[in-house]
Protein backbone atom coordinates (compact mmCIF):
# COMPACT_ATOMS: atom_id res chain seq x y z
CA UNK A 1 0.00 0.00 0.00
CA UNK A 2 1.16 3.04 -0.97
CA UNK A 3 1.41 6.59 1.02
CA UNK A 4 -1.56 7.65 -1.18
CA UNK A 5 -3.79 4.69 -0.06
CA UNK A 6 -2.77 4.87 3.20
CA UNK A 7 -4.11 8.66 3.82
CA UNK A 8 -7.33 7.53 2.12
CA UNK A 9 -7.39 4.90 4.73
CA UNK A 10 -6.92 7.38 7.73
CA UNK A 11 -9.96 9.76 6.34
CA UNK A 12 -12.60 6.90 7.98
CA UNK A 13 -10.77 4.61 9.97
CA UNK A 14 -9.39 7.62 12.32
CA UNK A 15 -12.74 9.36 12.13
CA UNK A 16 -14.82 9.18 15.40
CA UNK A 17 -18.28 9.42 16.04
CA UNK A 18 -21.05 9.26 18.55
CA UNK A 19 -24.13 6.80 17.57
CA UNK A 20 -27.31 7.41 18.75
CA UNK A 21 -29.18 4.16 18.96
CA UNK A 22 -32.11 5.04 20.19
CA UNK A 23 -32.50 7.75 16.55
CA UNK A 24 -31.53 4.64 14.48
CA UNK A 25 -34.26 2.58 16.28
CA UNK A 26 -36.99 5.07 15.90
CA UNK A 27 -36.05 5.33 12.65
CA UNK A 28 -36.20 1.96 11.79
CA UNK A 29 -39.36 1.89 13.68
CA UNK A 30 -40.60 4.92 11.02
CA UNK A 31 -39.39 2.81 7.74
CA UNK A 32 -41.47 -0.32 8.73
CA UNK A 33 -44.73 1.59 9.21
CA UNK A 34 -43.93 3.51 6.23
CA UNK A 35 -43.02 0.24 4.41
CA UNK A 36 -46.90 -1.03 5.42
CA UNK A 37 -48.95 1.69 4.52
CA UNK A 38 -47.63 1.62 1.16
CA UNK A 39 -47.87 -2.04 0.71
CA UNK A 40 -51.46 -1.50 1.99
CA UNK A 41 -52.27 1.31 -0.07
CA UNK A 42 -51.21 -0.78 -2.85
CA UNK A 43 -52.75 -3.82 -2.22
CA UNK A 44 -51.42 -7.45 -2.23
CA UNK A 45 -53.30 -7.97 -5.29
CA UNK A 46 -52.10 -5.07 -7.18
CA UNK A 47 -48.36 -5.47 -6.72
CA UNK A 48 -48.97 -9.37 -7.53
CA UNK A 49 -49.97 -8.15 -11.26
CA UNK A 50 -47.68 -5.64 -11.15
CA UNK A 51 -44.67 -8.56 -10.38
CA UNK A 52 -46.34 -10.99 -12.32
CA UNK A 53 -47.46 -8.80 -15.55
CA UNK A 54 -43.82 -6.58 -15.63
CA UNK A 55 -44.60 -3.92 -18.04
CA UNK A 56 -47.89 -3.45 -18.46
CA UNK A 57 -49.50 -3.74 -21.52
CA UNK A 58 -52.08 -4.00 -23.85
CA UNK A 59 -54.06 -5.69 -25.95
CA UNK A 60 -51.62 -7.34 -28.59
CA UNK A 61 -51.97 -6.23 -32.62
CA UNK A 62 -55.33 -8.27 -32.94
CA UNK A 63 -57.13 -6.13 -30.83
CA UNK A 64 -55.64 -2.67 -31.26
CA UNK A 65 -57.61 -1.63 -33.05
CA UNK A 66 -60.32 -2.28 -31.24
CA UNK A 67 -59.09 -0.09 -28.27
CA UNK A 68 -58.28 2.53 -30.90
CA UNK A 69 -61.39 2.52 -33.26
CA UNK A 70 -60.85 3.67 -37.28
CA UNK A 71 -61.35 7.67 -36.47
CA UNK A 72 -59.64 9.27 -39.37
CA UNK A 73 -60.29 12.97 -38.81
CA UNK A 74 -60.84 13.53 -35.14
CA UNK A 75 -58.40 14.74 -32.95
CA UNK A 76 -57.42 14.38 -29.17
CA UNK A 77 -56.71 17.83 -27.35
CA UNK A 78 -55.97 17.93 -24.19
CA UNK A 79 -57.63 20.22 -21.27
CA UNK A 80 -55.55 23.01 -20.17
CA UNK A 81 -54.77 22.30 -16.49
CA UNK A 82 -52.15 24.42 -14.58
CA UNK A 83 -49.42 22.66 -13.47
CA UNK A 84 -48.06 24.05 -10.38
CA UNK A 85 -45.45 22.16 -7.82
CA UNK A 86 -46.99 20.21 -5.07
CA UNK A 87 -48.28 22.65 -2.27
CA UNK A 88 -50.47 20.16 -0.58
CA UNK A 89 -50.25 20.10 3.36
CA UNK A 90 -49.27 16.50 2.88
CA UNK A 91 -45.62 16.03 3.51
CA UNK A 92 -43.88 15.83 0.79
CA UNK A 93 -41.23 13.06 1.69
CA UNK A 94 -44.33 10.78 2.23
CA UNK A 95 -44.97 7.72 -1.02
CA UNK A 96 -46.96 9.66 -3.15
CA UNK A 97 -49.82 6.16 -3.69
CA UNK A 98 -51.80 8.41 -5.94
CA UNK A 99 -49.14 8.33 -8.78
CA UNK A 100 -50.29 4.82 -9.23
CA UNK A 101 -52.78 4.62 -11.98
CA UNK A 102 -54.65 2.11 -14.23
CA UNK A 103 -51.75 0.23 -16.34
CA UNK A 104 -54.01 0.05 -19.25
CA UNK A 105 -54.69 3.11 -21.39
CA UNK A 106 -58.05 2.54 -23.36
CA UNK A 107 -58.20 5.43 -25.90
CA UNK A 108 -61.18 6.99 -26.28
CA UNK A 109 -62.47 5.67 -29.30
CA UNK A 110 -62.62 9.32 -31.20
CA UNK A 111 -58.47 9.31 -31.39
CA UNK A 112 -57.39 10.48 -34.27
CA UNK A 113 -55.36 7.31 -36.31
CA UNK A 114 -52.79 9.29 -38.24
CA UNK A 115 -52.65 12.37 -35.89
CA UNK A 116 -52.99 13.44 -32.57
CA UNK A 117 -52.87 17.08 -31.35
CA UNK A 118 -51.30 17.61 -28.24
CA UNK A 119 -52.12 21.13 -26.44
CA UNK A 120 -50.15 22.41 -23.76
CA UNK A 121 -51.92 22.44 -20.30
CA UNK A 122 -50.24 26.14 -19.85
CA UNK A 123 -51.84 29.07 -21.97
CA UNK A 124 -48.97 31.28 -21.58
CA UNK A 125 -46.20 28.63 -22.47
CA UNK A 126 -44.43 29.61 -25.45
CA UNK A 127 -45.69 25.97 -27.07
CA UNK A 128 -49.49 26.60 -26.78
CA UNK A 129 -50.07 26.26 -30.15
CA UNK A 130 -51.53 22.32 -31.15
CA UNK A 131 -48.96 19.65 -32.64
CA UNK A 132 -49.28 16.64 -33.78
CA UNK A 133 -47.55 13.33 -33.29
CA UNK A 134 -47.31 10.69 -36.27
CA UNK A 135 -49.32 7.39 -35.09
CA UNK A 136 -47.85 4.76 -36.48
CA UNK A 137 -50.45 1.99 -37.13
CA UNK A 138 -50.14 -1.23 -34.94
CA UNK A 139 -50.40 -3.08 -38.72
CA UNK A 140 -47.38 -1.44 -40.33
CA UNK A 141 -44.81 -0.20 -37.40
CA UNK A 142 -42.25 -2.73 -37.96
CA UNK A 143 -41.56 -1.23 -41.86
CA UNK A 144 -42.72 2.10 -40.54
CA UNK A 145 -39.84 4.82 -40.55
CA UNK A 146 -39.48 6.45 -36.53
CA UNK A 147 -42.16 9.30 -35.48
CA UNK A 148 -41.56 12.67 -36.27
CA UNK A 149 -42.38 14.62 -33.35
CA UNK A 150 -42.85 18.32 -34.60
CA UNK A 151 -43.27 19.63 -31.21
CA UNK A 152 -42.00 22.77 -30.90
CA UNK A 153 -41.92 23.12 -27.10
CA UNK A 154 -39.84 25.10 -25.62
CA UNK A 155 -38.66 24.87 -21.89
CA UNK A 156 -36.72 23.28 -19.16
CA UNK A 157 -34.18 20.77 -21.55
CA UNK A 158 -34.19 17.51 -19.53
CA UNK A 159 -30.34 17.42 -19.53
CA UNK A 160 -30.36 21.25 -17.61
CA UNK A 161 -28.84 21.47 -14.13
CA UNK A 162 -31.64 21.27 -11.40
CA UNK A 163 -33.64 24.47 -11.33
CA UNK A 164 -37.08 25.05 -9.24
CA UNK A 165 -39.63 26.72 -11.51
CA UNK A 166 -41.72 29.49 -10.49
CA UNK A 167 -45.52 28.07 -8.81
CA UNK A 168 -47.52 28.55 -11.41
CA UNK A 169 -44.99 27.34 -14.27
CA UNK A 170 -45.85 24.57 -16.35
CA UNK A 171 -43.04 21.42 -14.78
CA UNK A 172 -42.42 20.33 -18.66
CA UNK A 173 -43.44 20.40 -21.77
CA UNK A 174 -45.35 18.13 -24.21
CA UNK A 175 -42.68 17.66 -26.59
CA UNK A 176 -39.65 17.26 -23.37
CA UNK A 177 -42.51 14.51 -22.28
CA UNK A 178 -42.20 12.15 -25.81
CA UNK A 179 -38.62 13.65 -25.73
CA UNK A 180 -37.90 11.63 -22.38
CA UNK A 181 -39.54 8.66 -23.66
CA UNK A 182 -37.94 8.02 -27.20
CA UNK A 183 -34.94 8.15 -25.52
CA UNK A 184 -36.01 6.08 -22.75
CA UNK A 185 -36.75 3.52 -25.62
CA UNK A 186 -33.98 4.21 -28.05
CA UNK A 187 -31.42 3.55 -25.46
CA UNK A 188 -32.95 0.55 -24.25
CA UNK A 189 -33.58 -0.68 -27.63
CA UNK A 190 -29.88 0.09 -28.36
CA UNK A 191 -28.29 -1.34 -25.47
CA UNK A 192 -27.50 1.98 -23.32
CA UNK A 193 -28.88 0.48 -19.84
CA UNK A 194 -26.83 3.28 -18.16
CA UNK A 195 -28.59 5.75 -20.16
CA UNK A 196 -31.85 4.14 -19.88
CA UNK A 197 -31.49 3.71 -15.63
CA UNK A 198 -30.37 7.56 -15.33
CA UNK A 199 -34.16 8.34 -16.62
CA UNK A 200 -35.74 5.04 -14.83
CA UNK A 201 -33.85 5.93 -11.64
CA UNK A 202 -35.18 9.44 -10.96
CA UNK A 203 -37.49 10.13 -8.10
CA UNK A 204 -37.14 10.48 -4.74
CA UNK A 205 -37.31 6.34 -3.76
CA UNK A 206 -34.75 3.82 -3.90
CA UNK A 207 -34.82 1.66 -7.29
CA UNK A 208 -35.25 -1.21 -5.36
CA UNK A 209 -38.48 0.21 -3.14
CA UNK A 210 -40.24 1.31 -6.49
CA UNK A 211 -43.50 -0.52 -6.59
CA UNK A 212 -43.03 -0.32 -10.54
CA UNK A 213 -39.71 -1.53 -11.05
CA UNK A 214 -40.78 -4.60 -8.91
CA UNK A 215 -40.72 -6.76 -12.51
CA UNK A 216 -37.03 -5.86 -12.11
CA UNK A 217 -36.31 -7.25 -8.43
CA UNK A 218 -37.97 -10.85 -8.89
CA UNK A 219 -36.49 -12.01 -5.50
CA UNK A 220 -37.43 -11.49 -2.81
CA UNK A 221 -35.78 -10.29 -0.27
CA UNK A 222 -35.36 -7.77 -2.74
CA UNK A 223 -31.27 -7.65 -3.25
CA UNK A 224 -30.02 -4.58 -4.01
CA UNK A 225 -26.36 -5.83 -4.98
CA UNK A 226 -26.97 -5.29 -8.86
CA UNK A 227 -27.42 -2.04 -10.86
CA UNK A 228 -30.56 -1.07 -12.12
CA UNK A 229 -29.08 -0.73 -15.61
CA UNK A 230 -27.79 -4.73 -14.89
CA UNK A 231 -31.69 -5.40 -14.13
CA UNK A 232 -32.78 -3.69 -17.35
CA UNK A 233 -30.31 -5.83 -19.74
CA UNK A 234 -31.63 -8.71 -18.04
CA UNK A 235 -35.01 -7.82 -18.64
CA UNK A 236 -34.47 -6.50 -22.08
CA UNK A 237 -32.56 -10.12 -22.72
CA UNK A 238 -35.57 -12.09 -21.24
CA UNK A 239 -38.77 -9.52 -22.59
CA UNK A 240 -37.24 -8.12 -25.91
CA UNK A 241 -40.69 -7.29 -27.01
CA UNK A 242 -41.03 -4.57 -24.03
CA UNK A 243 -37.30 -2.93 -25.32
CA UNK A 244 -37.73 -1.64 -29.09
CA UNK A 245 -38.03 1.89 -30.15
CA UNK A 246 -41.32 3.42 -29.23
CA UNK A 247 -43.91 5.87 -31.32
CA UNK A 248 -45.74 7.99 -29.33
CA UNK A 249 -49.31 7.41 -29.32
CA UNK A 250 -50.92 10.02 -27.33
CA UNK A 251 -50.12 11.92 -24.37
CA UNK A 252 -52.47 13.15 -21.48
CA UNK A 253 -51.87 15.36 -18.62
CA UNK A 254 -52.63 14.12 -14.99
CA UNK A 255 -51.67 16.34 -12.01
CA UNK A 256 -47.21 16.93 -11.95
CA UNK A 257 -47.25 14.12 -14.79
CA UNK A 258 -47.43 13.26 -18.04
CA UNK A 259 -49.07 10.06 -19.30
CA UNK A 260 -47.83 8.63 -22.15
CA UNK A 261 -49.79 5.61 -24.45
CA UNK A 262 -46.86 3.92 -26.23
CA UNK A 263 -46.34 1.88 -29.10
CA UNK A 264 -43.21 -0.22 -29.56
CA UNK A 265 -41.72 -1.72 -32.75
CA UNK A 266 -41.67 -5.65 -32.98
CA UNK A 267 -44.11 -8.50 -33.35
CA UNK A 268 -46.22 -8.15 -32.83
CA UNK A 269 -46.16 -4.15 -31.18
CA UNK A 270 -47.17 -3.45 -27.80
CA UNK A 271 -49.11 -1.00 -26.62
CA UNK A 272 -48.25 0.06 -22.98
CA UNK A 273 -48.40 3.21 -20.73
CA UNK A 274 -45.61 4.81 -19.48
CA UNK A 275 -45.83 8.16 -17.15
CA UNK A 276 -43.18 11.35 -17.41
CA UNK A 277 -42.57 12.63 -13.96
CA UNK A 278 -40.58 15.63 -12.51
CA UNK A 279 -38.74 15.58 -9.20
CA UNK A 280 -36.33 18.21 -8.83
CA UNK A 281 -35.93 19.66 -12.09
CA UNK A 282 -35.05 16.40 -13.73
CA UNK A 283 -37.44 14.44 -15.89
CA UNK A 284 -37.67 10.60 -15.31
CA UNK A 285 -39.86 7.70 -16.17
CA UNK A 286 -42.22 5.30 -14.54
CA UNK A 287 -44.36 2.58 -14.61
CA UNK A 288 -47.92 2.28 -13.28
CA UNK A 289 -48.37 0.46 -10.19
CA UNK A 290 -51.83 -0.31 -9.89
CA UNK A 291 -53.91 -2.12 -12.55
CA UNK B 1 -41.09 -6.87 23.82
CA UNK B 2 -39.52 -4.23 21.34
CA UNK B 3 -39.52 -5.64 18.17
CA UNK B 4 -35.44 -4.74 17.95
CA UNK B 5 -34.59 -6.02 21.10
CA UNK B 6 -33.94 -9.61 20.07
CA UNK B 7 -31.18 -9.40 17.93
CA UNK B 8 -30.22 -5.57 19.19
CA UNK B 9 -27.13 -6.94 20.56
CA UNK B 10 -25.14 -7.76 17.51
CA UNK B 11 -27.13 -4.95 15.34
CA UNK B 12 -25.87 -2.65 18.04
CA UNK B 13 -22.59 -3.93 18.03
CA UNK B 14 -22.56 -4.00 14.10
CA UNK B 15 -24.09 -0.25 14.05
CA UNK B 16 -21.37 0.99 15.95
CA UNK B 17 -18.68 -0.46 14.44
CA UNK B 18 -19.44 0.78 10.97
CA UNK B 19 -20.85 4.29 11.43
CA UNK B 20 -17.10 5.80 11.86
CA UNK B 21 -16.25 4.44 8.52
CA UNK B 22 -19.53 5.27 7.17
CA UNK B 23 -19.40 8.74 8.35
CA UNK B 24 -15.82 9.00 7.01
CA UNK B 25 -16.86 7.81 3.59
CA UNK B 26 -20.11 9.75 3.29
CA UNK B 27 -17.65 12.55 4.00
CA UNK B 28 -15.11 12.05 1.50
CA UNK B 29 -18.07 11.18 -0.80
CA UNK B 30 -18.66 14.92 -0.60
CA UNK B 31 -21.12 15.72 2.77
CA UNK B 32 -20.77 17.58 5.20
CA UNK B 33 -20.06 16.04 8.69
CA UNK B 34 -23.75 16.96 10.07
CA UNK B 35 -25.42 15.03 6.67
CA UNK B 36 -22.92 12.54 7.09
CA UNK B 37 -24.05 11.67 10.44
CA UNK B 38 -27.51 11.72 9.24
CA UNK B 39 -27.04 9.76 6.15
CA UNK B 40 -25.43 7.35 8.51
CA UNK B 41 -27.88 6.99 11.30
CA UNK B 42 -30.88 6.65 8.32
CA UNK B 43 -28.36 4.08 6.54
CA UNK B 44 -28.04 2.39 9.97
CA UNK B 45 -31.75 1.85 10.74
CA UNK B 46 -32.07 0.65 7.06
CA UNK B 47 -29.67 -2.24 8.54
CA UNK B 48 -31.76 -2.82 11.80
CA UNK B 49 -35.05 -3.06 9.49
CA UNK B 50 -33.18 -5.67 7.67
CA UNK B 51 -30.74 -7.28 9.73
CA UNK B 52 -31.50 -10.46 8.37
CA UNK B 53 -30.45 -10.06 5.18
CA UNK B 54 -27.49 -7.89 6.16
CA UNK B 55 -26.24 -10.82 8.20
CA UNK B 56 -26.84 -13.23 5.09
CA UNK B 57 -25.28 -11.57 2.29
CA UNK B 58 -21.79 -12.02 1.45
CA UNK B 59 -20.38 -8.76 3.22
CA UNK B 60 -22.48 -7.03 5.30
CA UNK B 61 -20.15 -4.47 5.17
CA UNK B 62 -20.70 -3.99 1.48
CA UNK B 63 -24.34 -4.22 1.96
CA UNK B 64 -24.42 -1.52 4.71
CA UNK B 65 -21.86 0.68 2.57
CA UNK B 66 -24.62 0.52 -0.69
CA UNK B 67 -27.41 1.28 1.41
CA UNK B 68 -25.74 4.61 2.27
CA UNK B 69 -24.27 5.27 -1.12
CA UNK B 70 -28.42 5.10 -1.85
CA UNK B 71 -29.18 7.06 0.26
CA UNK B 72 -26.30 9.81 -0.31
CA UNK B 73 -26.82 9.57 -3.86
CA UNK B 74 -30.37 10.22 -3.80
CA UNK B 75 -30.79 14.30 -4.45
CA UNK B 76 -34.27 13.92 -2.44
CA UNK B 77 -33.14 11.62 0.58
CA UNK B 78 -29.82 13.63 0.70
CA UNK B 79 -32.04 16.76 0.96
CA UNK B 80 -33.80 15.34 3.64
CA UNK B 81 -31.01 14.69 5.84
CA UNK B 82 -29.68 18.28 5.25
CA UNK B 83 -33.27 19.29 6.10
CA UNK B 84 -32.98 17.28 9.28
CA UNK B 85 -29.18 18.53 9.83
CA UNK B 86 -30.26 21.92 10.01
CA UNK B 87 -33.33 21.23 11.83
CA UNK B 88 -31.13 19.88 14.73
CA UNK B 89 -28.72 22.63 14.41
CA UNK B 90 -31.75 24.71 15.10
CA UNK B 91 -32.19 23.09 18.03
CA UNK B 92 -29.04 23.62 19.33
CA UNK B 93 -28.09 19.73 19.03
CA UNK B 94 -24.84 18.63 18.46
CA UNK B 95 -23.30 15.93 16.43
CA UNK B 96 -20.01 15.01 17.77
CA UNK B 97 -18.00 13.70 14.35
CA UNK B 98 -14.18 14.25 14.31
CA UNK B 99 -12.92 12.98 10.78
CA UNK B 100 -9.32 13.92 10.06
CA UNK B 101 -10.27 15.96 6.93
CA UNK B 102 -10.18 19.14 9.14
CA UNK B 103 -7.14 18.25 10.86
CA UNK B 104 -4.64 18.96 8.43
CA UNK B 105 -4.31 21.21 5.13
CA UNK B 106 -2.53 17.69 3.86
CA UNK B 107 -6.12 16.34 4.41
CA UNK B 108 -7.79 19.26 3.45
CA UNK B 109 -6.20 18.35 -0.06
CA UNK B 110 -7.07 15.29 -0.01
CA UNK B 111 -10.84 16.08 0.35
CA UNK B 112 -10.47 19.11 -2.60
CA UNK B 113 -8.77 16.35 -4.91
CA UNK B 114 -10.90 13.99 -4.17
CA UNK B 115 -14.30 15.83 -5.19
CA UNK B 116 -11.93 16.89 -8.40
CA UNK B 117 -12.49 12.80 -9.87
CA UNK B 118 -15.97 12.02 -11.58
CA UNK B 119 -19.06 10.60 -9.63
CA UNK B 120 -17.93 7.18 -10.30
CA UNK B 121 -14.07 7.26 -9.77
CA UNK B 122 -14.82 8.80 -6.43
CA UNK B 123 -17.33 5.98 -5.68
CA UNK B 124 -14.59 4.18 -6.29
CA UNK B 125 -12.20 5.28 -4.49
CA UNK B 126 -14.08 6.20 -1.77
CA UNK B 127 -15.43 2.51 -1.17
CA UNK B 128 -12.09 0.80 -2.14
CA UNK B 129 -9.67 2.69 0.24
CA UNK B 130 -11.90 5.20 2.26
CA UNK B 131 -14.16 2.27 3.92
CA UNK B 132 -11.72 -0.09 2.90
CA UNK B 133 -13.61 -2.75 1.25
CA UNK B 134 -12.27 -5.36 -0.86
CA UNK B 135 -12.95 -5.15 -5.14
CA UNK B 136 -15.22 -8.35 -4.45
CA UNK B 137 -17.17 -6.05 -2.17
CA UNK B 138 -16.68 -2.96 -4.36
CA UNK B 139 -17.81 -4.56 -7.41
CA UNK B 140 -20.95 -5.64 -5.46
CA UNK B 141 -21.85 -2.26 -4.45
CA UNK B 142 -21.17 -0.46 -7.42
CA UNK B 143 -22.58 -3.59 -10.30
CA UNK B 144 -19.11 -3.33 -11.89
CA UNK B 145 -16.95 -6.45 -12.70
CA UNK B 146 -14.09 -7.39 -10.50
CA UNK B 147 -11.52 -6.19 -13.25
CA UNK B 148 -13.58 -3.15 -13.86
CA UNK B 149 -12.52 -2.03 -10.42
CA UNK B 150 -9.61 -2.76 -10.25
CA UNK B 151 -8.53 -1.33 -13.48
CA UNK B 152 -10.43 1.84 -12.77
CA UNK B 153 -9.69 2.09 -9.83
CA UNK B 154 -5.84 2.14 -10.27
CA UNK B 155 -7.03 4.77 -12.89
CA UNK B 156 -9.01 6.83 -10.53
CA UNK B 157 -6.00 6.95 -8.06
CA UNK B 158 -3.19 7.90 -10.59
CA UNK B 159 -5.88 11.12 -11.42
CA UNK B 160 -6.15 11.70 -7.72
CA UNK B 161 -2.24 12.50 -6.88
CA UNK B 162 -1.86 13.91 -10.29
CA UNK B 163 -4.38 16.82 -8.94
CA UNK B 164 -2.46 16.25 -5.56
CA UNK B 165 0.58 17.41 -7.33
CA UNK B 166 -0.70 19.90 -9.05
CA UNK B 167 -2.37 21.36 -5.66
CA UNK B 168 0.79 21.08 -4.35
CA UNK B 169 2.47 22.98 -7.03
CA UNK B 170 0.12 26.10 -6.95
CA UNK B 171 0.35 26.50 -3.04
Amino acid sequence: MNELERELVRLAHHTAASIDFADVTRRARRIRRRRASVAGAIGASALAVVIGVGISRSPRAESTADVIGPQPSEQLTVAPRPWTIPTSGRDRYDVDTTVGTPALQTLPSAVDTTTIAVVNEVATSPDAAPSTVPLVSSTTSTSSPPPEVTDVGVGLPSSSAPTVPPADAPLMSDSEAIDVVTRYFDALANGRYDDAAVLLGQGGLEESERPDLAHLYPELPREVSRTLADRLETWCVNQPSDCQPANVVAVEAIPYTYRLTVELDGVPPVRAMVLVTWFEGYLGIQWPTSV
Amino acid sequence: MNEFALERYDVESFCRTMQPRLIGALIAQGNDQATAWDLSQEALARVVVAWKRVVAADSPEAYCFRMAFNLSTSRWRRRAAERRAVDRWRAGEQVAVEHPVTDSSRNADLHRALHRLSERDRRLVVLRYVAGLSVTETSQVLGMAPGTVKSASSRALDDLREWLTRMEQHS
